[in-house]
């Protein structure tokens, strides 16, 4: 098989979402010697992206797109190992987290997932996060964006919190902070003084673009 | 009965006083007699402990609590429903999930009871012992001896699918509707069971009955799985329900417009829609089967609001709904979040005593 063939089988796969086959493709990628990036980004990412294009137009849901995933990241887990450090252009940077009190973290998987796919660098600080961890870690990493998600009212002032604190520190400006989530609307993003809200994870990466001009 | 509140007014315009009970006011309604306004119900629940000053974490395990919750409610607002709900976790728990309890918090799903591995190991309930089920059913004997001659009392039952959500963890649900149905389907029939067992209790106790099923939202799956994972299952719960001669409604959040197709012939005689979806669409689609419930915004409107915005609110879906030939009855678009003003709970009420004349 060629190196383009087996490309789009694994795009193929990953929109199938057949974990099996995404995992006994890469490990011939491997045994081929096919560069293990471009495998990622070729294959998987590629159909990673198409998982994203269904789920706009709503032939996917949900459980597609976590099944999608589910395969994708069998993929990456072979291909990991193989891959070379290569110096690139800084990408865009993010924290991702769920803010503190709360522990559904459907809705942030997700965007990471999609941010992932899009080339982002995605820092995950996972779900119950406090307060100064954002700050803390987005400083650390000197990370572009900070994304905060919850899907219950009685958390949302944590992400209030979470910008009162960037302020206090003078580093407001430093970074983009984006909120999402169940109960969060565009009304609440405003009052907290947050810089964007997107209702869902594909207009999620599409705002990112759109603030970073890509 | 009159009851009397205590003249609030809106830019100059006095509250009228209600003429009815709750139950006085259903009773009519259900005879389909006329009365005073229509019923506008809080959407309330743990959410609410703070009022009376009780933690979280002790309102969940406590039907004392709930009772003294209930009572507080009616006796400020006299709004037209009082009740307990399973909660989203309850069932699951008593099917082995662990759940964490918060003070000043909604609980949480922490350890599902099954993975995809294990799912056959589901296991049927004992109601008379696992998880707060018993003290839930207490805590609505209580209300129902101390309220049930002024306000219609009822239980809220977990969809089957929330359920299972709760029993596996959400995300592998989802995935599981695509990698082992069958196996999914086959935990979702001894959920419609555990429910079966819990909903005979509530028949017992004479109260009414609801349901509220989030995860079948077409936010998180399509119309298709929730007419083969979701509505089988729940449709087997309202069989079981009108089987005894009774009747039952059903909440779902987030987006559900795919869904009323399904919700249409599932038998339930009340729809509650979230405030992403629009009453005056669902009074032609919905309505002449059943009642419509919805759906001031409660996050927006209820908690960061205004009385006088949510009395406004209250107008819109007021004049978008009260032609409904089933019914309409008033209430935000889901549960009331902690903190939401005392002020706009009145207000909500308000609106059906200004407006719903």
């Amino acid at each position: 098989m060629s190196k383009e063939e087996l490309f789009a089988k694994i795009k193929d796969a990953v929109i199938e979402m057949d974990d099996e086959t995404v995992e006994s493709l890469c490990n011939e990628a491997i045994a081929e010697n096919f560069d293990a990036t471009e495998v990622i980004r070729e294959g998987l990412i590629k159909g990673m992206d198409r998982v994203g294009e269904l789920y706009a137009t709503g032939e996917y849901f949900l459980p597609e797109v976590l099944t999608a995933s589910f395969a994708l990241n069998a993929g990456v887990d072979i291909l990991k190992p193989y891959m070379k450090k290569e110096v690139s252009t800084k990408p865009v940077k993010i924290v991702i987290g769920v803010v503190e009190g709360d522990t559904h973290d459907i809705g942030k998987n997700l965007v990471k997932i999609m941010c992932e796919s899009a080339g982002f660098e995605v820092i995950d600080l996972g779900r119950d996060v406090p307060i100064n961890e954002f700050v803390d870690v987005a400083e650390k990493e000197n990370a572009d964006f900070i994304l905060m998600s919850t899907l219950m009212t009685t958390t949302m002032p944590g992400m209030k919190a979470v910008v009162d604190e960037l302020t206090a520190r003078g580093i407001r400006d430093k970074y983009k902070v984006m909120i999402g989530g169940g109960p969060i609307s565009q009304k609440f993003c405003d009052e907290i003084g947050a810089d964007a809200y997107t209702v869902d994870a594909a207009s999620c990466v599409k705002k990112i673009k759109e603030i970073v001009g890509i | 009965m009159l009851i009397k509140e205590t003249k609030r007014s809106y830019n100059g315009v006095v509250v009228p006083d209600d003429e009815l009970t709750p139950f006085e006011r259903n009773k009519l309604i259900s005879e389909g007699k006329p009365v005073d306004r229509i019923q506008c119900c809080l959407d309330t629940g743990e959410t609410m402990a703070p009022l009376i000053g009780c933690g979280i974490d002790e309102y969940y395990h406590s039907s004392d609590k709930m009772l003294e919750l209930e009572e507080y409610l009616y006796d400020n607002f006299h709004a037209d429903g009082a009740g307990l709900s399973t909660t989203l976790r309850g069932m699951a728990e008593a099917m082995g999930s662990e759940i964490r309890y918060y003070d000043n918090n909604i609980a949480q799903l922490k350890t599902p009871a099954l993975t995809l591995k294990n799912i056959e190991n589901a296991r049927r309930v004992d109601i008379e012992h696992d998880g707060r089920l018993p003290i839930i059913l207490d805590g609505l004997k209580k209300v129902k001896s101390k309220l049930g001659d002024k306000v219609p009392v009822s239980g809220t039952v977990t969809g089957p699918f929330t359920v299972a959500a709760m029993v596996l963890g959400t995300e592998w649900l989802l995935m599981g509707m695509l990698k082992c149905p069958d196996k999914i389907k086959d935990l979702l029939e001894v959920i419609v069971e555990n429910n079966n067992k819990y909903i005979d209790r509530l028949i017992d106790l004479e109260v009414g009955i609801g349901f509220a099923d989030p995860v079948s939202s077409t936010s998180l799956i399509s119309a298709a799985q929730y007419g083969e994972f979701s509505f089988p299952y729940f449709k087997k719960n309202v069989d079981h329900i009108k089987s005894k001669g009774r009747g039952c409604g059903l909440h779902i959040c987030g987006t559900s417009r795919g869904l009323w197709e399904y919700i249409k012939e599932s038998g339930v005689g009340l729809f509650g829609l979230d405030n992403v979806e629009s009453i005056e669409e669902a009074k032609e689609v919905l309505g002449p089967v059943m009642a419509i419930q919805g759906n001031v915004p409660p996050v927006d409107v209820m908690k960061l609001g205004t009385p006088e915005e949510v009395l406004e609110s209250g107008r819109i879906c007021i004049e978008q709904g009260r032609d409904t030939r089933c019914g309409f009855v008033l209430t935000s678009g889901c549960q009331m979040p902690i903190g939401t003003p005392e002020a706009n709970m009145h207000a909500l009420v308000d609106a059906a005593r200004i407006y719903g004349r």
